[in-house]
C-alpha cells in the first residue's frame, strides 16, 4: 500500500503510528489496573468477612468498622511490600487517569460508610445501593477510558445490582450484596491477577 | 540553558514538548468542560424548580414533581447536545474524552440509582439524598484530578460535605436546606463559572496540539 499524503499533511504512517501510540497507552492503562487486581480480591474477602461476622454477631456494633480497618491496614501492607519488590504505579496519562477514578472512588466510598455507620443509617436501603453504585461508576469510567469490555460487563453487574437491592424483598438484599462481592470484586480480581501472570509469563 | 541529553536520549526540548503538549490537553479538557457546563445550569434550575414545585405546590400534581422535571432535564439535555453537535469543528482530545466518559457514566449511574429509588418509594431515606451528592462529589473530584483543577476539586469537597452533612443532621428540615444548595447554587454557580472561564466558546475546535 502506497504512503499517501492527506489534505492536512498527515501520511499514512503517521496515522499508523498515532493508532499504535494509542493502542499502547490503553494496553498500559489495563495493565495498571491488573496490576491492582489484588485489590479487589482483597477487599471482596474482606466484605464477605464483614457479612459473615455480622451474622454471627448482629449485636455487635464494631463488626463493620474492625473489618475495613483491618482492610486498609492489609492493603498499605501489601502495596508497602510490593513496592519494595519494585512494583509501579502506571505513569501514562491513561494509567493515571484510571488511578484517579478509583482513588476517588475510595475516598466517597470512605466519607459515606463511615458518616452512616456513625449516624446508624447503614441498614437503609438505599445505603447499600449506593456503594454498589458508586463502584459500578468506577468500574464503567474505567471500562470506557481503557476500551475494556471484560470490565464493562463488571460495571453492568455492579449497576444490576443497585438496582435489584431497591427491588427484591429485603430478606434477599443480603444476597445480592454476597453475590456482588463473589463476581465483581473476588472473580474479577482473580480473572485480573491471571492476566497479570499471563502477562508476566509473555514478557519472560 | 544549554540543551541536555538525559540517560534516555531525550533532550530537553522534547520534555518541554511534552510538557506542552500535556498542559493543552489539559486546558481543552477544561474548556471541553465549560463548553458543556450549560448542562450544570441546566440541571441546577431542574431541581430548583422539581424543589419548588413540590414544595409550593403540593396539590397541584406535586408526587409528579420530581419524575417530570426529571424526564425533561433528559430530553432537554439530549436536544443540547444534539444541537451542540450539529456544531461544524466539533473534535475531542483523549482528556476530553476521558471527562466525558466521567460524566456519561455518573449519568448513567446516577439515572438508574435515581429511577430504582423513586420507582419502589425509597426516595425519601436519608442515605438516596446523600448518596446522589456522594456520585456528584465523585464524578466532580475524578474530573478535577484528570484537569488538574483545583476550582472543580472545591466543587467535589462541597458535594461531599453535604453528603457527610445529610447523615450528621439527621433531619429532613437541614436535608432540604442542603439539598436545595447543592442541587441548587453550587450546580448553577460552578456552570456559570465554568462558561465564563470558557474563552469566548473556542471549545476544542483548531486548539489540538
Amino acid at each position: 500500500m502506497t504512503n499517501m499524503e492527506r489534505e492536512d499533511g498527515t501520511t499514512r504512517d503517521d496515522l499508523v503510528q498515532r493508532v499504535a501510540l494509542m493502542e499502547a497507552m490503553i494496553a498500559e492503562g489495563r495493565q495498571t489496573t491488573v496490576r491492582f487486581g489484588w485489590i479487589f480480591l482483597l477487599w471482596g474477602l474482606i466484605d464477605l468477612v464483614g457479612v459473615g461476622w455480622d451474622e454471627l454477631q448482629p449485636d455487635f456494633r464494631w463488626v463493620w468498622p474492625i473489618t475495613i480497618s483491618a482492610g486498609f491496614v492489609l492493603q498499605f501492607i501489601i502495596l508497602a511490600l510490593r513496592r519494595k519488590g519494585g512494583y509501579r504505579c502506571g505513569g501514562s496519562m491513561r494509567g493515571r487517569s484510571v488511578a484517579a477514578v478509583w482513588r476517588m472512588m475510595g475516598l466517597t466510598v470512605l466519607l459515606y460508610v463511615v458518616a452512616a455507620i456513625v449516624q446508624h443509617k447503614a441498614g437503609q436501603i438505599s445505603y447499600i445501593a449506593a456503594i454498589l453504585m458508586f463502584v459500578g461508576m468506577a468500574h464503567a469510567i474505567s471500562a470506557v477510558i481503557l476500551r475494556w469490555w471484560a470490565q464493562g460487563l463488571v460495571a453492568g453487574v455492579w449497576l444490576a445490582g443497585g438496582v435489584a437491592t431497591f427491588f427484591v424483598p429485603r430478606s434477599y438484599v443480603l444476597g445480592v450484596f454476597i453475590a456482588e462481592m463473589c463476581l465483581g470484586m473476588v472473580l474479577f480480581g482473580l480473572y485480573a491477577m491471571w492476566l497479570e501472570r499471563r502477562s508476566g509469563a509473555q514478557g519472560e | 540553558m544549554a540543551e541536555f541529553e538525559q540517560e534516555g536520549g531525550v533532550t530537553r526540548d522534547d520534555l518541554v514538548q511534552r510538557v506542552a503538549l500535556m498542559e493543552a490537553m489539559i486546558a481543552e479538557g477544561r474548556q471541553y468542560t465549560g463548553r458543556n457546563s450549560w448542562i450544570f445550569v441546566l440541571w441546577g434550575l431542574v431541581d430548583l424548580t422539581a424543589w419548588a414545585w413540590q414544595n409550593y405546590s403540593p396539590h397541584f400534581g406535586g408526587r409528579w414533581a420530581w419524575p417530570i422535571c426529571l424526564a425533561a432535564g433528559v430530553v432537554l439535555t439530549f436536544v443540547g447536545k444534539m444541537l451542540q453537535k450539529s456544531d461544524k469543528g466539533y473534535s475531542r482530545s483523549g482528556v476530553c474524552s476521558r471527562v466525558m466518559s466521567v460524566w456519561g457514566m455518573m449519568g448513567l449511574a446516577m439515572g438508574t440509582y435515581v429511577a430504582s429509588a423513586m420507582w419502589t418509594h425509597f426516595d425519601w431515606q436519608f442515605s438516596y439524598i446523600a448518596g446522589l451528592l456522594m456520585m456528584l462529589g465523585m464524578a466532580h473530584a475524578i474530573s478535577a484530578m484528570l484537569l488538574r483543577w483545583r476550582i472543580q476539586g472545591l466543587v467535589a469537597a462541597v458535594y461531599w460535605a453535604g453528603g457527610v452533612a445529610i447523615f450528621v443532621c439527621n433531619s429532613w428540615r437541614a436535608t432540604n436546606a442542603i439539598m436545595l444548595f447543592e442541587m441548587g447554587v453550587v450546580m448553577i454557580l460552578f456552570g456559570l463559572y465554568a462558561m465564563w472561564r470558557e474563552p469566548n466558546g473556542s471549545g476544542c475546535k483548531g486548539e489540538r496540539a
